[in-house]
């Protein structure tokens, strides 16, 4: 056969094949630590929670029902599971898309406001700190107790520079006799029911 | 966790490590056979001790002076050219969804720091072309290529021609088709919204059958071979093709898995394609190529066995630690915790085997770019496993969860570990496929250059980019936006390095297109990295 053809062959070394060079101690060292660190891992979760979650999850209230330790309730707790992933832990909201509560107008304004809004839910455009958001609040009713939705705007309004009065369980319950199942607010029947914030 | 479940857990994990420690003594001390001079029929002889780089002037090439070398000759050409038709097919097609898939994941890069970018049309929409692009790389690149390498290794490790090559050809032409329809219906919008499972399940069929085709000649070779004993890439290679029709069918099922039981085994599958496909092809290559241009044996079998075996007992557990802190039960997190850190039991085994191998041979990667590049990968799979089993304890996933982190490790594994693998085979194998040389060793050296500075300045930027954003998201108090700002510069970067690796790639095609169609430079000697005066009097 000609030197010239199959070159890639014929430079080709031989096929592959395994030494018998033997295991080196340190290897069997290093499994065995990791045989005994498995077994303690395994050991160490004994008596964590059993249904996944870490540090990184939301602390669950146990549903307060008794009105008389509405105080008790963590405002805080509610808004980062509830609020938190519109309107940012910071209160700032996202430009163009969900307003901020900080220093806005309708949260400092009349109390009547914020518990209709959480109450009832929101719709069409809403000027907040001079600009324009259209989007949707979803109502709460149902969702958290008098008290929880007390707590939740208490703690808004005191918030991220806010300073406006707390909100008791009890207007909570006075809109609830007022308005019913209501349908969602827009921002000129707000206007209109409660007056310009 | 109540103690029962840990005690449950414990129990399993002892007898399954120690049955498996006994299992691999008793292969390695021939426990299961009758003679024990079965397991060393495994080389021709007279074919130590030669090199594959003949522009060594210290080691003689094998040039077949006895009898018995010389047919070993004939017979490994014999065996190349029975497996040709098959492995062209599967290799042109992975060459071409590599350019595909890697422009797709270039847009998608753009479009994370300028979103505008093509915004105006529902084809360029990023949540369309970034499951195209993993889509692309994965059933379309790396698996063609890994599988066109196997069916041109196989035929070699069992020292007998490939029977039923149209099996294969046909099963090629099948999985382009699946891949054409699924990357079309990702396009369309039909996804199954699965990460890795994105294809509608009605086109998954396709690739069922056509790696059933494949599997035909394989066997069939197999239950042919003349070897008795199997060298460690043929274990890696029947276990690949045996592991992953199994997750492959049970994963694409529809409506079994709903709810947080469908995250499971959406993660249990995406990850058991990465350990368990593709990573056995990867390494088996490496196994094979790294021996082969040395001209040496690997250096122990029984790392190999320890490696292999403790990688079929602890990969496909690991899968779940995608979900950590998500609604799981937590025994099963904590298991696939415990057995991603065991993971690093195969890869420390194998790094000693590959990189034992290597030892005192290193400056042949400045001359061999088969060599080159399959060894980077093999560095980079020793690499990005270690970074993995770290990724799954809790401590650190809650950092890197969730970030830019995750990305710019699964580029390490998929890109700098497996395609550097692929890339350096496929530089062994068209050659020997086409009996010609590769036409311009510097648009080797190019292609290197370009695609090694490309994953270097993506792997850097994107870790970076990632560390920082899971730092900042623990903190409730920072803004989003902030977050996502601080990681534009990263973002850009990673782009820089895309692009740079399609350049790459754009080199490689066109050299590809060169060589398969005859035309380009004849060069006689091999093309390698580096001229020597020996090659140019030739």
């Amino acid at each position: 056969m000609s030197e010239k053809k199959y070159r890639a062959h014929q430079r080709e070394g031989p096929e592959p094949e395994e030494g018998v060079r033997e295991v080196p101690k340190l290897v069997f060292v290093y499994i065995l630590i990791l045989i005994i660190w498995g077994v303690g891992y395994y050991a160490w979760q004994i008596g964590k929670p059993m249904q996944g979650g870490d540090s990184r999850s939301v602390a669950i209230q146990p549903a307060i029902n008794s009105e008389n330790v509405a105080t008790l309730i963590d405002g805080g707790a509610i808004y980062s599971i509830q609020c938190s992933a519109c309107h940012q832990a910071t209160g700032q909201g996202i430009p163009g898309a969900f307003p901020p509560l900080a220093g806005s107008e309708w949260v400092l304004a009349d109390s009547a406001i914020l518990v209709s809004i959480l109450q009832d839910g929101l719709q069409g455009p809403i000027v907040v700190a001079g600009n324009t958001y259209n989007g949707v609040m979803p109502y709460f009713r149902g969702k958290l107790s008098s008290a929880e939705i007390a707590a939740v705007l208490t703690y808004i309004r005191s918030e991220w520079g806010n300073n406006a009065d707390r909100i008791d369980p009890i207007m909570v319950d006075e809109h609830k006799t007022r308005f019913g199942e209501r349908v969602p607010w827009t921002s000129d029947e707000l206007i209109a029911e409660f007056g310009k914030p | 966790m109540t103690p029962t479940i840990a005690l449950l857990l414990i129990i399993t994990f002892l007898l399954s490590t120690v049955g498996l420690l006994v299992l691999i003594w008793s292969i390695s001390t021939n426990q299961f056979s009758n003679s024990q001079n079965a397991a060393r029929t495994i080389f021709t002889p007279g074919e130590e001790g030669h090199s594959e780089d003949p522009a060594r002037e210290d080691t003689s090439a094998y040039k077949g002076d006895s009898k018995a070398a010389k047919e070993a000759f004939t017979a490994r050409r014999v065996q190349d050219q029975s497996s040709k038709p098959a492995v062209l097919i599967w290799l042109s097609s992975a060459v071409f969804w590599l350019l595909i898939g890697s422009f797709y994941g270039l847009l998608a890069s753009i479009k994370m720091h300028y979103p505008e970018f093509m915004a105006d049309s529902q084809w360029w929409t990023f949540g369309r072309i970034r499951p195209m692009h993993l889509n692309a790389v994965v059933y379309g690149w790396s698996s063609m290529a890994g599988i066109g390498a196997v069916l041109f290794l196989v035929p070699r490790l069992f020292k007998t021609p490939l029977r039923g090559t149209p099996y294969a050809v046909t099963g090629a032409i099948i999985w382009n088709i699946g891949v054409i329809l699924g990357l079309g219906a990702i396009n369309f919008g039909l996804s199954d919204g699965q990460e890795w499972l994105e294809f509608p399940w009605q086109v998954d069929f396709l690739f069922v059958l056509g790696g059933a085709l494949c599997a035909v000649p394989l066997l069939l070779t197999c239950a042919r071979r003349t070897v008795e004993h199997l060298y460690v890439s043929s274990w890696y290679f029947l276990a690949a093709l045996v592991w992953f029709p199994f997750l492959f069918f049970i994963a694409n099922v529809p409506k079994v898995f709903p709810g947080a039981t469908g995250a499971t085994v959406n993660w249990w599958f995406a990850h058991n394609v990465l350990g368990l496909w593709v990573t056995p092809l990867g390494i088996g290559i490496a196994y094979y190529i790294i021996p082969k241009i040395l001209g040496r044996p690997i250096i122990s079998y029984k790392l190999s066995l320890i490696g292999f075996w403790s990688l079929a007992l602890f990969y496909s557990q690991v899968g779940i630690h995608h979900l950590i802190g998500g609604p799981i039960p937590t025994w099963l997190v904590t298991l696939s915790i415990v057995h991603s850190v065991m993971m690093s039991i195969p890869v420390i085994t194998v790094a000693i085997n590959h990189h034992g191998t290597m030892w005192g041979s290193f400056g042949r990667i400045k001359e061999s770019p088969t060599l080159r590049f399959v060894w980077i990968g093999a560095l980079m799979y020793t690499a990005t496993s270690l970074q993995g089993s770290l990724m799954a304890l809790r401590s650190v996933n809650v950092i890197t969860h969730f970030t830019h982190y995750t990305i710019a490790h699964a580029h390490l594994g998929m890109y700098a570990f497996l395609s550097f693998i692929l890339f350096g085979a496929i530089y062994f194998i068209m050659p020997r496929l086409t009996d010609r040389e590769w036409p311009w060793r510097r648009m080797i050296s190019l292609h290197f250059w370009l695609v090694a500075i490309g994953i270097l300045i993506y792997f850097v930027s994107l870790t970076t980019a990632g560390w920082l954003q899971g730092l900042a998201l623990l903190d409730a108090k920072t803004p989003f936006l902030e977050i996502v700002q601080m990681t534009i510069p990263y973002l850009q970067a990673r782009s820089l390095g895309g692009g740079l690796m399609v350049a790459g790639h754009i080199v490689f095609v066109v050299h590809f297109i060169f060589m398969l169609s005859r035309r380009g430079a004849m060069t006689q000697g091999p093309t390698l990295f580096r001229v020597r005066t020996k090659e140019i009097s030739q």
